[in-house]
């Protein structure tokens, strides 16, 4: 990587963010878009989860011999949670691909791109904020003070999307099969990770769900929601992969931002 | 105001059947070393612009001439940043305008209005820009009621006037058009023509695109004929 190629890195990542009118825009055009003509519109979204929660709920807690209150409580907000980061990265597999006549036509910075994709997630996550609200009162935490922590540990999780996601973009327009390998290993880590299931379920074992990075990002939104604090751990996994993630990202994305207009 | 090229040239990889674009293949030449290496070292590439000098300074107004597939569009392209060239230089100062497709950013499912909003935000105007020019364009297209209404109730015609409308109503320092704009109906026509004119009048550099020679001599002082990726001939009037 060159010095010259570092510079148009900084200048796109500078110009992208601060175009956030453009992307903002973009995204709530898409989200109106997927909801046009339809009566009650984005909250579609409220809805269907609504619904797959109060059917899961009931079903899953009896099946793990939960109580039903807590484990309700515990679903709705690790299920919103993993919808956003699923739909998330799979879209954001596909954020320089989708965008190709954009970036055939017209010279806007790349992360454009990319950053419409976690807006977008972001407003669709927001149509959730409402269910987990509804549940937080019905079944209340234990205490509201940690509340202020699931602002911290979201944005540590929405930074870290934004690596991962630019790191997939780029591999993914050059390399076809990479977003059919993410789009599988979804599924399974939707089942791996502790969404259905709790990690004191695993009993010894448990040491090897803290080998998954989702479980820490789940535990950063999550566990302030129940009154709890995340361990002093996770937020260390979370800062380190933040930090390296990002700085290998950058490498390769100043290394190949030039050739991806080609890649598309 | 001013665009140099120096020995600009483009590849374009061809990833397909035979080429190194699947993750596999990239896996198996990393792990296999010499032996399937030969295949990503061998992938087709075609230069579609060959070692291009030329420099356009503020009052020009360049037309690129050529058969299909001899760079004139990849060429526009690369001015407008949006290919960077496989090796050489090329400098462009100055705001660019790039009229390539006037309808990108369009959706159909989106009123008039929504669209001129659209499509400003494309084209990197801010809303408050885009408020003082939309009862402009509004006014300009002809499109009257129609603007609140969804663009798919739009004739080909009318939809084609809106995205020139908006297209055309900002200036630019360096204008980059494929194929002269020319939309509508007879009385648009003429409308039309004489926007693209104070248009091309007010900006510093125009560089298009065109088959169609008459219009180049007439609104060129410099025409570039293009065959293979290569200049052919560079004619100054």
């Amino acid at each position: 990587m060159t010095n010259s190629q570092m510079k148009a890195g900084i200048a796109d990542f500078k110009s992208g963010f601060s175009n956030y009118h453009m992307w903002l825009f973009l995204a709530l055009q898409d989200i109106k878009k997927r909801y046009r003509r339809s009566v009650i519109g984005p909250f579609w979204i409220t809805l269907s989860t609504c619904i797959i929660i109060c059917l899961m709920g009931p079903l899953y807690g009896a099946l793990l011999n939960q109580p039903f209150g807590p484990y309700l409580q515990y679903l709705a907000i690790s299920l919103i949670t993993w919808m956003f980061i699923s739909s998330y990265i799979n879209e954001a597999c596909s954020a320089f691909i989708v965008s190709q006549n954009y970036i055939l036509q017209i010279k806007l910075p790349l992360v454009t791109h990319l950053l419409r994709v976690l807006a977008r997630n972001i407003i669709v996550w927001l149509h959730n904020v409402v269910i987990i609200i509804v549940v937080l009162l019905i079944f209340p935490p234990s205490t509201l003070s940690t509340i202020i922590f699931f602002f911290v540990g979201f944005i540590l999780v929405i930074l870290n999307l934004f690596w991962i996601g630019l790191l997939l973009a780029i591999l993914c327009a050059r390399f076809r099969d990479i977003p059919l390998i993410v789009g599988n290993l979804i599924v399974a880590a939707f089942f791996l990770s502790p969404i259905l299931w709790k990690v004191d379920m695993l009993g010894r074992k448990a040491f090897l769900a803290e080998l998954n990075p989702i479980y820490h990002f789940m535990e950063l939104i999550r566990a302030p929601l129940f009154g709890s604090m995340p361990t002093t751990r996770t937020y260390l996994v979370c800062i380190l992969m933040l930090v390296i993630g990002s700085a290998i990202t950058f490498m390769i994305f100043s290394r190949y931002r030039s050739r991806i207009a080609y890649w598309v | 105001m001013s665009i140099i090229a120096s020995d600009l040239v483009v590849d374009f990889p061809v990833y397909g059947s035979t080429s190194t674009r699947s993750f596999k293949k990239t896996v198996l030449n990393a792990a296999t070393g010499g032996v399937l290496a030969k295949d990503a070292s061998e992938r087709t590439v075609v230069r579609a612009l060959d070692h291009l000098n030329f420099k356009f300074t503020e009052g020009d107004r360049v037309g690129l001439k050529g058969h299909n597939g001899s760079g004139k569009s990849t060429l526009l392209r690369v001015l407008a940043g949006v290919y960077e060239p496989t090796s050489g230089k090329l400098t462009a100062k100055g705001k660019i305008n790039s009229m390539l497709s006037i309808t990108l950013g369009l959706d159909t499912d989106s009123t008039g209005l929504e669209n001129i909003y659209l499509r400003g935000q494309v084209m990197g105007l801010k809303k408050e820009e885009i408020d003082k020019l939309t009862d402009e364009i509004a006014d300009f297209s002809g499109i009257g009621d129609y603007i609140n209404l969804p663009m798919r109730t739009y004739s080909s015609g009318m939809s084609m006037r809106l995205a020139f409308a908006i297209s055309t109503s900002i200036n630019a320092d360096i204008i980059l058009m494929d194929e002269w704009l020319s939309v509508g109906d007879s009385d648009f026509v003429a409308k039309a023509r004489s926007r693209m004119d104070s248009l091309v009048r007010d900006a510093n550099i125009v560089v298009m695109a065109s088959h169609n020679h008459n219009l180049i001599e007439q609104q060129c002082n410099k025409i570039i004929t293009l065959e293979h990726g290569k200049i052919v001939s560079l004619e100054n009037r």
